[in-house]
């Protein structure tokens, strides 16, 4: 008999598949937008959810507002791309909830910079927090994951990744961002055999403070919007709900595969 | 509301053609799970529609059975104008052609694409004026990593271009319905647990070379392939439409 996924075999109805109960989820750039949406789907499902921010106290801050509504929740200031300070953040959320099943990879940042504009500073510090934010967690989560048999692992890429930006983002945004999407599907095989799946989301326009450009000019997002096939932009919790599909028994037989959640602009 | 309540399908009319047994009727068994009240099963198979409709009644829902060819317009049509209102769309019928392409006979690859590509076509062109009329709908086709890798598991030639068509056609009609409120999406599974994988299983050095090329290193239980139908026919995915998803244990990564 072949090794099977764990949350298939006992799974006798749907809801049973999507409970996540007493498992220990990191997200990271939790304190708002994507993060802390997928956070508190996560937390309803039955998670315990640690938050990680860079804004100092932010992520505690979301995460006491989900305590207040009985979720089970932490946050922990850490900054993605600094080893030690994910080292730090991954040992003390593993010290008080646990060791960690699931993982979302949300922290990114994005710039306008045109190509021509773009310093070795700006390309650095997407890469960084992006690509290397996402190594840096993965390392760090795949350790107790694999002593214990079973993971989930979801990035968060862009659906500028696969299109080469076109709509916010540009050039490291989108190299960063395809990368993720090289080391999702690199990641799922080196893991499977050990009951971690990992998979990526694609997002498209999103209504979120990283793209509060577009809240500032309507010609723009009416530009956008005008190429999205679903004619809006996408919401939080839409993101979250994919994250949830995959992390749950739902999602049981998916790896290596990246989810456009995008309104259909991406369509490759 | 959240990701649980989302997911439910409480009210919702449904018809899935396939739905004698694999993935089909896994999936009608979710549906009704899930609150669809009325369920249509469409199969040529009619003892296997039976089994589907009674264990569908004991979630509750209404069954409606129909031994039609999926790619007969008139008998789809008239199936159509009897059953009233219907929102969610599932295709997974087809049937399997396994003739090597030297030998694949005109009429073998015409059922193929009949089956699995037209079938698509017909029950979304029947379907879709009213979804539009209603501006709700969700359509989910059930196409092959095959289509994607150009076969290798089960399924040559003929198999592989109707299910790559299965998702051309997907994509085409997520962009020409999307403003009218529909969203149309594929699943598109591996190696899956249906009676189409037992000749495979016959030949144990066959199946052990299968398996090597899933990273999760085992086949998918249909109830996994239905799960990921259901995501899709529900408003948690609210914001995807013309994916092409593999839920295929990580094969296809392309």
């Amino acid at each position: 008999m072949p090794s099977r996924t764990p949350g298939t075999e006992t799974s006798s109805t749907f809801a049973d598949a999507i409970s996540l109960g007493g498992r220990h989820a990191v997200v990271t750039g939790g304190a708002r937008g994507i993060g802390a949406e997928t956070a508190r789907e996560l937390a309803c499902l039955g998670a315990t959810v640690s938050l990680l921010d860079i804004e100092p106290g932010g992520a505690e801050r979301t995460a006491a507002d989900f305590r207040g509504n009985d979720l089970s929740a932490r946050g922990f200031d850490c900054d993605v791309a600094s080893e030690q300070s994910v080292a730090d953040a991954f040992a003390q959320a593993t010290e008080e909830a646990g060791p960690i099943a699931i993982l979302i990879n949300n922290a990114g940042a994005t710039s306008f910079v045109p190509f021509l504009e773009t310093t070795e500073a700006d390309w650095d510090k997407l890469i960084a927090v992006n690509l290397t934010g996402t190594f840096l967690c993965s390392r760090a989560a795949a350790v107790s994951m694999r002593a214990h048999g079973w993971g989930r692992i979801v990035n968060i890429s862009s659906v500028a990744g696969k299109r080469g930006g076109g709509f916010l983002g540009r050039t490291p945004y989108s190299a960063a961002k395809a990368g993720v999407i090289g080391f999702t599907k690199a990641l799922a095989r080196e893991v499977a055999s050990d009951g971690v799946t990992v998979n990526a989301i694609a997002p498209g326009p999103m209504d979120t403070d990283m793209t509060q450009i577009l809240r500032e000019d309507a010609d723009l997002l009416e530009r956008i919007v005008s190429q999205v096939p679903l004619r809006r932009r996408g919401l939080p919790h839409e993101v979250a709900d994919a994250v949830c599909f995959l992390c749950s028994g739902l999602g049981s037989y998916l790896t290596g595969e990246t989810i456009n959640v995008d309104g259909g602009i991406a369509m490759e | 509301m959240t990701f649980t309540t989302r997911t439910r399908l409480d009210g919702e009319a449904a018809l899935v053609t396939g739905a004698a047994a694999g993935i089909g009727r896994a999936t009608a068994l979710l549906l009704a799970e899930q609150g669809a009240t009325h369920v249509v099963l469409v199969d040529l198979d009619a003892d296997g529609l039976a089994t589907t409709a009674q264990a569908a009644e004991n979630h509750g829902a209404r069954t409606t059975r129909s031994t039609l060819d999926v790619a007969d317009w008139a008998a789809v049509e008239q199936l159509v104008e009897s059953i009233g209102e219907i929102n969610i769309l599932v295709n997974a019928a087809g049937n399997i052609a396994s003739s090597p392409f030297d030998l694949l006979e005109l009429s073998e690859w015409q059922a193929t694409i009949d089956s699995h590509l037209k079938g698509c076509f017909v029950t979304s062109r029947l379907l879709a004026p009213g979804m539009v009329e209603r501006g709700r709908g969700r359509i989910v086709n059930v196409a092959s990593v095959a289509g994607k890798r150009g076969g290798g598991f089960l399924g040559k030639t003929a198999y592989a271009a109707a299910k790559a068509g299965v998702d051309g056609l997907t994509k085409v009609t997520a962009r020409e319905l999307a403003p009218h409120g529909i969203r149309v999406n594929s699943v598109n599974p591996g190696l899956t647990d249906t009676r189409r994988l037992t000749p495979l299983r016959e030949d144990p050095s066959v199946w052990k070379r299968c398996l090597a090329a899933v990273p999760l290193d085992r086949e998918a239980e249909p109830r996994e392939i239905a799960n990921a139908i259901i995501w899709l026919a529900s408003d948690a995915a609210a914001y995807v439409t013309g994916e092409t998803m593999n839920v295929d244990g990580g094969v296809a990564m392309e």
